[in-house]
């Protein structure tokens, strides 16, 4: 069967269940909805009753809104005060600058020499600083402490609908200078980031190509490195480019005690064809890069995630069985050297665990923690969370008697794992973006727990936030806040 | 004052009812898509457009409802299924149309078998690449996953489809057993 052919049928199906439109039926139904629920106020809704109180409560609320002094959202302490907003941009990968943006003639350059990390101690509390509102759209993607400031990856969307990768640096983790931009074609932004050796790496997706027949890799992921966090270049590497080709598909990347080490699986396997063992690579410089060898794999084992923690490298990942039923194991391996992997017993482990989620993990001082991946706000029941001092064995949280927060946002820089989340216990909330986040909690090992106080709710909706050894970088839709530490009594 | 409060509401219902009207059709097909008739993509996007409308006042950037707006679909539509529970996994997806029985083939029969099978997770990036034209970083964005959890649904959700649709075609009896 052709891979146009099914393409086209595909396209047939999907079009025929779904349709082009909505249905004049829907558009009635909706034509009233503003009128039936007010803003914010979950419960008060279809009741005919209570449309007046309905209507008093929009003008109340439009009364407080104009009323209310123009002032940011929260207490913002003198202390934590950052810079006013800015940002500079370098010139397009085409040359042409952004409207309304100035090319940055001298980028911020930070020093190589890595920040001092505060004490490993627990933070109680977090303070948000002011929100800076960058002039343009940006989305960072990745980020680490680099110098005296931050360096992070992330992608400039264009007015004409297109996007740049583009590498920034900034000296407060708010106000961000755009130092390169890149166009190194669809998908290849640089996303992660990670720093080895006294050097920075960037890594992109692979330039994916996705036919009905399945996706197919259109060009491997790029591979940048910067000895400063300012100066990036592409690096040409034969043994990478081989790794990649003929069905790979990159998934993460980890710095370590050896090195980078990268994975991927590969994308046969589906469709009960036989499976292809995922894929491992290690290099100490990024152009160099050796294939390690994984013991215990079972069969459509696919990777997801790769962390340091113990000396040495944890890798996670699962079995995927069954499409329809979500079967599967969570499966782990450790390896000390990022070659030889040896599997990691996951006490506990019972099938459909993952469900069908890949799983993700999180390092801290003391201990990891790796969860299976949901995606949303409203879930009912949380994912299941194993914990590991040293990513040798891991054992599910609840049998050591971890309570690992069931949702809400996970960062982590290896010392402590933060989790922002939007309440004790969340609601089947509707959406990911609109909740706001009003707790905190960080954790040393995965397994101890502690509520960090927020000076104020965070109250524009996330994309990422991460940890850094002076406090949190949150990147919401709107703004970028810098949440400085508290310490304890 | 009062005519200028009334003004600010009305304006709020204006802007929220002109984003929801750009973003309807979009959302309608990623729910019929996921769900598997219309007739629930209908309720579920209803409900999806109350919640909205509860929220609006949480998205500040406009540019950024119909990404909002599709999680909010994608979520209403994993609860529905949530409260399926106890019911059987698979779907009774919409029939082919009665109105073209010559031009459905087998294996387009058993491409609605196929994804009735699939999760609501790979259906939707199902539905958001391939109906809707989506690149992996924005299917990410709209359902808020990463995006290497995006091509692993894709994988190995098409796999599954392209699995049943050349054994259909192989042997053309089976999808109507």
């Amino acid at each position: 069967m052709s891979d146009e052919r099914f393409d086209r049928d595909l396209g047939d199906v999907l079009r025929e269940i779904a349709g082009e439109e909505a249905p004049m039926s829907l558009r009635h139904r909706l034509s009233d909805v503003t009128e039936r629920a007010p803003i914010g106020r979950r419960s008060w809704f279809t009741t005919p009753m209570r449309l007046s109180v309905v209507v008093a409560g929009l003008a109340v609320l439009a009364l407080a809104l104009l009323l209310w002094p123009r002032t940011e959202v929260g207490p913002a302490p003198s202390e934590s005060a950052r810079p006013s907003p800015s940002m500079t941009v370098a010139p397009t990968a085409s040359g042409a600058a952004t409207p309304g943006v100035t090319p940055s003639s001298e980028p911020s350059t930070p020093s190589s020499t890595p920040p001092t990390p505060p004490p490993d101690g627990e933070w109680t509390g977090l303070v948000w600083s002011d929100p800076v509102t960058p002039p343009f759209p940006v989305h960072l993607y990745d980020l680490l402490p680099w110098g005296d400031g931050y360096v992070a990856v992330g992608e400039l969307p264009m007015p004409d609908g297109q996007s740049d990768g583009a590498f920034f640096t900034s000296t407060d983790g708010v106000n961000w200078t755009v130092t390169e931009r890149t166009d190194p074609g669809n998908e290849r932004y640089p996303r992660y980031l990670e720093a080895w050796d006294g050097v920075l790496f960037a890594f992109s997706n692979p330039d994916m190509d996705f036919p009905a027949s399945g996706m197919v890799p259109a060009a491997p992921p790029v591979v940048w490195r910067s000895p400063d966090g300012s100066a990036w270049s592409v690096l040409t590497s034969a043994s990478w480019q081989a790794a990649w080709d003929d069905g790979w598909m990159f998934s993460d990347v980890a710095s370590g005690a050896s090195g980078l080490v990268a994975i991927g699986n590969h994308l046969a396997g589906a469709s009960g064809a036989a499976a292809v063992d995922p894929l491992v690579l290690r290099s100490v410089d990024g152009v160099e890069w050796a294939q390690g060898s994984i013991d215990g794999l079972g069969p459509r084992s696919i990777v997801s995630d790769i962390v340091a923690v113990g000396g040495g490298y944890a890798l996670l990942g699962g079995t995927e069985d069954s499409i329809a039923t979500g079967a599967g194991m969570p499966q782990a391996w450790f390896s000390s050297d990022g070659l030889t992997w040896v599997p990691a017993p996951v006490a506990g482990a019972v099938d459909g665990d993952h469900q069908f989620e890949v799983q993700a993990a999180h390092v801290g001082a003391h201990g990891a923690v790796s969860r299976s991946q949901q995606a949303c706000v409203g879930c009912v029941e949380p994912p299941a969370a194993w914990v590991s001092t040293d990513g040798r064995a891991w054992q599910r949280g609840s049998a050591v008697g971890a309570e690992v927060p069931g949702f809400g946002l996970w960062g982590s820089d290896g010392t402590r794992i933060v989790v922002l989340d939007g309440g004790p216990v969340v609601p089947p909330a509707p959406d990911q973006s609109a909740p706001e986040l009003t707790v905190g909690r960080m954790s040393l090992d995965g397994v101890r727990w502690t509520e960090l106080a927020l000076s104020h709710a965070m109250t524009d909706p996330p994309e990422r936030f991460w940890v850094v050894p002076d406090g949190v970088i949150y990147a919401g839709e709107a703004s970028f806040w810098f949440g400085t530490p508290t310490f304890g009594p | 004052m009062v005519s200028r409060l009334a003004t600010t509401a009305d304006d709020r219902a204006d802007r929220f009812g002109r984003l929801l009207d750009a973003s309807l059709d979009r959302c309608f097909r990623l729910a019929a898509v996921i769900l598997g008739n219309r007739l629930d993509a209908e309720d579920a996007v209803e409900d999806a457009a109350l919640r909205a409308w509860q929220h609006f006042d949480a998205l500040r950037d406009p540019d950024r409802f119909d990404a909002w707006f599709s999680r909010i679909v994608v979520n209403v539509c994993r609860d529905r299924f949530r409260q399926r529970r106890g019911l059987p996994a698979t779907l009774a997806f919409d029939p082919p149309s009665a109105s073209d029985p010559i031009t459905e083939s087998v294996e387009r029969a058993a491409l609605h078998q196929a994804l009735a099978t699939l999760t609501p997770e790979h259906r939707a990036v199902i539905a958001l690449h391939y109906l809707e034209g989506l690149t992996v970083d924005q299917v990410a964005d709209r359902i808020g996953i990463r995006a290497g959890t995006v091509k692993s649904r894709l994988h190995y959700g098409i796999g599954e489809l392209r699995a049943a649709y050349d054994a259909a075609g192989r042997d053309p009896g089976r999808t109507n057993r």
